[in-house]
């Protein structure tokens, strides 16, 4: 969220939010990695979707998530291996519209 | 595995507060220690909790609730087969033992103590109470309608909703008036087979009506049209994936959804083309025994009754004038059982200094800053309204929380506050039986161990003053002896309510109590187990001791629904008074 790129260092196998976590990086897990919610969500080094892509339930939560794009991913079930060395994942800066009372006009 | 997980979770956390409350030191009056207070103890209410805490050194946060136990709509919201979207509650739990965090629970603002007095007491007073109504539709036959949030607090085991007795055994079709995820919800329980559900925690009481139901098709009915949806793709493609349900949604209902989406943004357009799907698989589901359908374009106009049950609804057909649904005149009855209305849930005006907005059910606020209260703010749906899942609140509860933290730095007067210090004896003052951590977390262990002893994940007590006993046990408890099988000093207070048919085993107390009671489960005389009483009991006519605290609470009675069997020692003996019936 500064902005800052924070080379990380994660074991085989573990998923970025653990390696998030162990660096003691900003990224909320709400539901401990179990694909029942939107809060790790990362968007990811394009290069990752070659060999990794979202099942269509982690599409369904990446549509929850705060401005989704075309290479979100939930950083509980993208896996550290080989091929991700050296890929950049960014945390997006999740803001909330800045509206009274929380109205959001809807057309109906 | 999740029960033992909490359990040896939730024993740490009591004996870290035992240690806490021994060791009670009185607070220095004047202190820098900013002191905030959350109304509220949901997601709102922690996410905004844990930030504080995080981002600032020394901040320290009370949290009241209203109900003796944490949590909001996660524990009484979320739908019982849905427990991966609760995991949640363990990052809450290790705020709450923080040093710097304090729960007070079965205390109402606006009853026991006001928001004028909180902000007295604390540098900021945030309200994060959620929204506890729900909407009405204003029709004609009204109150013969279900509200979804009853009965979702009925299903979750909310103590205030735990009389309901909807009636699912005369009902083989319902109508859900409302096309969201609440009742979305609603339609795959009351479609699921009882075997679905009884390894969650839905209470025993709620399964076993549940297993008396006939319910075999549940109609969701939309105002507008199928591009207007409200619920998400994840809770429709559940409804596609179980087993036992088929589905009747209608293809020249949907056959314009693949044009029309074509440029929407990809959440939307994803969720129309499963909807636009479900059309095209219906007639392959059609043949199972469970069925969910949608209705579009229709608007409940009155509730049909006959000799005191539902006989069906007057439906108001619509069109579409862009996004907008407006009645073309025409109505058509549809025939059904039971009509449950999902229409939205509302916040409450709970304390008159509060800025209420009647059109929203919010509390007044711009970027969570309360409009004309400086030093109050409103988080979650308290403050936005009824919409959005966890990752939303958070984000909302985190800016909260900064915001908070803003105004405290800049602030030029940062006179001293008591916090609980001084409320907490008030309440007490009051009457008001405060549950604390220790009391909150006994409640919770004591589910989970009767969960597990019923292979559930846990079995919620229904009863609130079965809540509060618990508390009240572990409360006096914690400041002496931490062993098991030690008595409380006093009687306590002591209720019995037996349930109508008396188990004829109960009036009698053996010392070995735990022998008498696992033999009372074990072969129920009376079909019933053994709950909770209304008055103090008699020694034991058999061996002439007077009854002691048991070792283990019980399991709920299937057809009352009260729990527990808590004794006190009640030192000296007592005439027997008859055991009337309640």
């Amino acid at each position: 969220q500064s902005g800052k790129i924070i080379p990380v260092v994660g074991k085989i196998g573990e998923t970025l939010l653990q390696v998030a976590r162990n660096y003691k990086i900003d990224l909320e897990g709400a539901c401990e990695g179990s694909l029942a919610c939107s809060t790790c969500h990362v968007y990811a080094d394009p290069r990752l979707f070659k060999f990794s892509m979202p099942t269509d339930r982690e599409y369904d939560y990446i549509d929850l998530a705060y401005s989704p794009r075309d290479n979100s991913r939930l950083g509980c079930q993208v896996s550290v291996d080989k091929r991700i060395e050296g890929m950049v994942f960014e945390i997006p800066r999740a803001t909330r519209n800045l509206t009274v009372d929380g109205y959001v006009p809807k057309p109906h | 595995m999740i029960a033992s997980h909490c359990k040896r979770q939730l024993l740490q956390c009591i004996l870290h507060h035992t240690c806490r409350a021994a060791l009670s030191l009185p607070s220095a009056g004047a202190t820098n220690v900013p002191k905030v207070c959350i109304i509220g103890t949901g997601p709102a209410g922690f996410y905004t909790a844990m930030k504080l805490i995080k981002e600032h050194p020394s901040v320290c946060v009370d949290m009241y609730e209203k109900l003796a136990v944490p949590h909001g709509l996660v524990r009484y919201g979320v739908a019982p087969d849905h427990p991966e979207v609760k995991n949640c509650i363990n990052q809450f739990t290790s705020v709450a033992n923080t040093d710097r965090c304090f729960f007070l629970g079965n205390v109402t603002i606006g009853k026991d103590v006001t928001v004028p007095e909180l902000r007295d007491n604390y540098h900021a007073v945030v309200v994060a109470s959620g929204a506890w109504e729900d909407r009405k539709l204003n029709i004609p036959g009204e109150e013969n309608m279900l509200s979804a949030r009853r009965l979702v607090g009925w299903y979750n085991g909310l103590p205030q909703d735990s009389w309901l007795k909807p009636p699912l055994h005369q009902a083989e079709h319902a109508v859900v008036v409302g096309q969201g995820n609440v009742a979305l919800d609603v339609a795959r329980i009351l479609l699921s087979p009882v075997d679905r559900l009884k390894s969650f925690d839905v209470p025993e009481a709620v399964l076993e009506q549940l297993s008396q139901s006939r319910v075999r098709r549940v109609t969701l009915l939309g105002r507008r049209a199928p591009q207007h949806v409200a619920f998400t793709t994840k809770e429709l493609r559940e409804m596609t994936k179980i087993d036992s349900f088929g589905y009747d949604v209608r293809s020249e209902d949907c056959h314009h959804l693949p044009a029309y989406s074509e440029n929407l943004e990809r959440a939307r357009r994803r969720l129309l083309q499963l909807v636009h799907q479900c059309s095209l698989d219906s007639l392959t589901t059609t043949t199972r025994e469970r069925i969910w359908a949608l209705r579009f374009l229709r608007s409940p106009c009155a509730v049909t009754v006959q000799d005191g049950v539902v006989t069906g609804l007057t439906l108001s057909r619509n069109r579409l004038e862009g996004d907008r649904a407006v009645p073309t005149g025409d109505t058509e009855e549809l025939a059904c059982d039971l009509v449950v209305r999902s229409a939205g849930y509302m916040g409450t005006k709970f304390d008159p200094a509060l800025p209420y907005r009647e059109d929203t059910g919010t509390i007044a606020n711009v970027n969570s800053r309360v409009t004309g209260l400086p030093g109050v703010y409103a988080t979650g749906w308290a403050g936005s309204g009824p919409v959005g899942v966890i990752v939303s609140t958070m984000t909302d509860s985190f800016q909260c929380a900064k915001i908070i933290l803003k105004d405290l730095e800049q602030h030029q007067d940062t006179s001293p506050k008591q916090g609980k210090d001084t409320v907490l004896p008030l309440l007490q003052s009051r009457g008001v039986k405060v549950v604390l951590q220790p009391g909150a977390e006994r409640i919770l262990s004591t589910e989970a161990e009767l969960g597990a002893n019923l292979g559930k994940l846990r079995e919620k007590i229904t009863s609130h003053e079965s809540m509060l006993e618990i508390a009240d046990s572990a409360q006096s408890n914690s400041a002496s002896d931490q062993k098991k099988d030690a008595a409380p000093q006093s009687p306590g207070n002591v209720y019995w309510r037996f349930c109508s048919r008396l188990c004829s085993k109960t009036n009698v107390l053996n010392c070995e109590l735990q022998q008498h009671w696992l033999s009372c489960l074990g072969t129920p005389c009376c079909g019933h187990a053994p709950i909770v009483a209304m008055r103090p009991l008699w020694p034991c006519a058999h061996c002439g001791h007077a009854p002691v605290v048991a070792m283990r609470p019980l399991l709920p009675c299937a057809h009352c629904c009260h729990v527990f069997l808590t004794v006190t020692r009640n030192g000296g003996s007592q005439r027997a008074p008859d055991l009337s019936v309640v």
